[in-house]
């Protein structure tokens, strides 16, 4: 009995690494959850969820960027998770997401914000990670430059804080 | 007329219009935009308010539940619960909604929120104590339901949607766009005041130029009406020169040529006649006089007139007038009207005849003139009313005329308000229909046949005029047809021949008459002559008063008197019927 179950196991692994050979599985999240992804996406950790603590959004790759928000006073620095990376490591291209935050605020954005129009996943406000009260743990933020194509009522209402929840549509 | 400087003028305002709307339409646009950006943070800071609302009393929820062992609750979700809280207070005091929040109620709602948040903030270290069974339930829920609740929904009030945001955004008027609107509408109005004194001043230029224009008009129709009288003068005394020469040495020889010379004069006297009333039409001179004008007598004359001319060209005139009407209309007015149809009419028409008819129709009385000659086509029909309009004809080239007549019939006939119809087919003729409305007088018997050759032979005539040349013509005319003559060029003559006359004829009825000119003198006229003679001969002698005035109320003046005024140039044949009417009382 316990053989066969072994050598089911293997066999779902290998069917496992097979379906994900041109990317690096999940691994499994080590602290405390901070981020889940749901929904139609090609890599898990998790049945049917991806799962991620602090430690493995900043594995993505951190950026730091110096911008202005309408909640925030002045140009500030963040740092945090390129939503284009992050969408890379659950294999999502295209489509909408919605993402849910603790405070029950969701919203709809393109994954296309994500991956063209720089919206980044932020972790640090002022070299501090975001706590709840500062709308943390993490919050999506638009650059907003001269690059940014992108209009004000637009990013306005995308950019969720206290994110919880990313649900792949 | 717009002048060039004026076209540069109005080219250049026109340019500043578009421009300034151009203005005005940008800057709306702009402000539209902005008011709606403005709207929408303002909806922004009104959901966030609402929200630090509701996550307080979800964090008041939690902390009784949690306190009160409720498993479903951790201290976890406490802590989470207060954090979420303390965010929403973190969105109202920072960043745009801040800034839109500061100038509400003179900052007095941005020091509530203060004053709550430093409450909420006090609370932090009885919130990371909490455990099951806490003594200070009372006191926290008290502090929120006493103390941040009420304040929270003060500022719920204040940051709602309201007069509040309206005053804050008026606040903030010195916006861009709120201020080139202001320019450009002000430009707009500067313009419009503009462009239209510039109106005003070319509408009063054009009102002065028509005024001119009116005035010349006026002045060409006095002018016209007495070069008219002066030009009546010679050409009555040719005519009645000529007739005389021409009854005295007529011979079938030279018959032609006295034919001509009548007919020139004719022509003259009508074109004469037909420019004056032109002028006298387009300055609006003519003043209408209606009153009940008995048909009858109206149709005879007109026949009288005509009868000459019409058997000159071999042409049967005939008249249909089976009742006696009154009419309402203009008596000299009706008159040129039908003159001029019946003239036009016997000069087209070679050969047939040439009708006048009475008719009746319902309340109206026709008059119809219909004639046998070559016909309008439809599309003529359009133009013939047109001045300086001649139909093209083979037959009357040698009739050349200015072609008024039927401009002055037409214009005359919307004087009166006459209904004017034609009816015409070409090759068969023509017929014209003027439509009067019937007088409530009642008709009087008049003879219709009144046309009777009468001999004048052995009535004494008297002729008073100051003119010499139509003096001795009218001796010669009247003495051929047998009357006897005399003349007088002065009131004093004219006494002096009463008198004589009285002693010689005491009372031999219808064989005297008065003939005078109405100008003689400028201490008296013609009908104060007669009125002198009337008076000394003791007897109402007929009388008629020759006059070349052309001014309807002077002729109605000299009517008024009682006698039958003629106008110059009077033609033999007319001149003969008019003294046997006046001698039979017809």
């Amino acid at each position: 009995m316990s053989i066969v179950v072994r050598i089911l196991t293997c066999f779902a692994i290998l069917v496992m690494s097979i379906m994900s050979a041109n990317a690096d599985i999940l691994k499994a999240p080590e602290g405390k959850v901070i981020l889940t992804i749901t929904g139609n996406i090609k890599h898990t950790n998790a049945p049917g969820e991806a799962r991620f603590d602090r430690e493995m959004l900043e594995a993505l790759g951190m950026v730091s960027i110096d911008t202005e928000t309408y909640w925030t006073d002045g140009v500030q620095k963040f740092e945090g998770v390129p939503g284009k990376l992050l969408m890379e490591a659950v294999g999502v291209t295209e489509g909408k997401l919605q993402i849910h935050a603790l405070d029950k605020y969701k919203a709809k954005v393109p994954v296309e914000d994500l991956i063209k129009h720089r919206a980044t996943i932020m972790l640090k406000n002022m070299g501090e990670y975001l706590t709840v009260a500062k709308k943390g743990p993490l919050w999506l933020i638009y650059p907003i430059d001269d690059e940014q194509k992108l209009l004000k009522k637009q990013i306005n209402s995308r950019s969720v804080w206290q994110i919880q929840t990313i649900e792949v549509l | 007329m717009i002048r060039q400087n004026d076209r540069i003028k109005y080219i250049i305002i026109f340019i500043a219009f578009l421009a300034l709307s151009a203005l005005l339409a940008h800057a709306y646009l702009k402000n539209t935009d902005e008011e709606t950006e403005y709207t929408r943070r303002v909806r922004h800071v009104v959901v966030n308010a609402y929200e630090l609302e509701l996550k307080m009393k979800e964090l008041q929820n939690v902390y009784n539940s949690f306190v009160m062992g409720h498993p479903s609750y951790s201290k976890d979700d406490l802590d989470l619960a207060y954090a979420i809280t303390h965010s929403k207070y973190e969105t109202l005091m920072m960043g745009d909604t801040y800034d839109l929040i500061k100038p509400l109620k003179e900052g007095q709602v941005v020091a509530l929120i203060t004053t709550n948040f430093n409450t909420f903030l006090s609370l932090k270290p009885d919130i990371d104590e909490a455990r099951v069974g806490d003594k200070n339930l009372t006191r926290i829920d008290d502090c929120i339901k006493d103390k941040l609740l009420p304040d929270i929904m003060g500022i719920v009030k204040a940051t709602r949607i309201g007069t509040n945001w309206k005053s804050a955004a008026w606040e903030d008027a010195t916006k861009e766009s709120r201020l080139q609107m202001q320019f450009a509408m002000l430009g707009l109005l500067m313009l419009s005041i503009g462009l239209f004194s510039l109106l005003l001043l070319q509408v009063r230029a054009t009102r002065d130029a028509l005024i001119k224009a009116e005035q010349a008009k006026v002045t060409k129709a006095k002018f016209l009406t007495v070069a008219g009288h002066d030009l009546r003068q010679p050409l009555q005394a040719s005519s009645l020169l000529l007739s005389t020469l021409q009854s005295q040495s007529q011979t079938p020889e030279n018959a032609r040529l006295f034919k001509g010379i009548h007919y020139s004069l004719d022509s003259i006297t009508e074109l004469l006649n037909g420019m004056l009333d032109i002028s006298r039409l387009d300055a609006d001179l003519l003043t209408v006089n209606r009153e009940p004008i008995p048909v009858t007598a109206l149709v005879n004359r007109m026949l009288d007139r005509y009868e000459e001319q019409a058997l000159s060209k071999n042409l049967r005139l005939s008249l249909i007038n089976p009742n006696d009407f009154y009419i309402n209309s203009d008596q000299l007015l009706l008159e040129r009207i039908i003159s001029n149809l019946l003239s036009n009419a016997i000069r087209y028409t070679q050969k047939g005849k040439v009708q006048l008819i009475v008719s009746s129709e319902d309340n109206n009385v026709c008059i119809t003139i219909r004639d046998s000659g070559p016909g309008i086509s439809e599309d003529d029909l359009k133009l013939i009313f047109k001045e300086f309009v001649q139909l093209d004809s083979p037959s009357n080239e040698d009739h050349k005329g200015l072609g008024l007549g039927l401009s002055i019939v037409k214009r005359l006939c919307n004087l009166l308000g006459h209904e004017l119809t034609v009816t015409s087919k070409p090759g068969i003729g023509s017929e014209f229909k003027i439509s009067l409305p019937k007088a409530s007088a009642a008709p009087i018997g008049l003879p219709n046949k009144a046309r009777d050759q009468w001999s004048l032979v052995g009535v004494t005539i008297i002729v008073v005029e100051d003119n010499e040349d139509i003096l001795s013509s009218f001796d010669l005319l009247l003495s051929t047809w047998g009357c006897k003559v005399v003349t007088a060029s002065n009131m004093e003559e004219a006494i002096q021949l009463a008198e004589k006359l009285k002693n010689s004829h005491p009372d031999d009825d219808n064989d005297l008459l008065i003939i005078s000119d109405y100008y003689l003198n400028k201490d008296y006229n013609g009908c104060d002559v007669i009125k002198k003679i009337q008076t000394i001969i003791a007897r109402d002698l007929p009388a008629m008063v020759i006059t070349a005035e052309t001014d309807p109320e002077r002729l109605e003046e000299i009517r008024q008197t009682g006698n039958s005024v003629f106008r110059k140039p009077l033609k033999p044949a007319t001149l003969r019927v008019a003294i046997q009417r006046l001698l039979r009382q017809v």
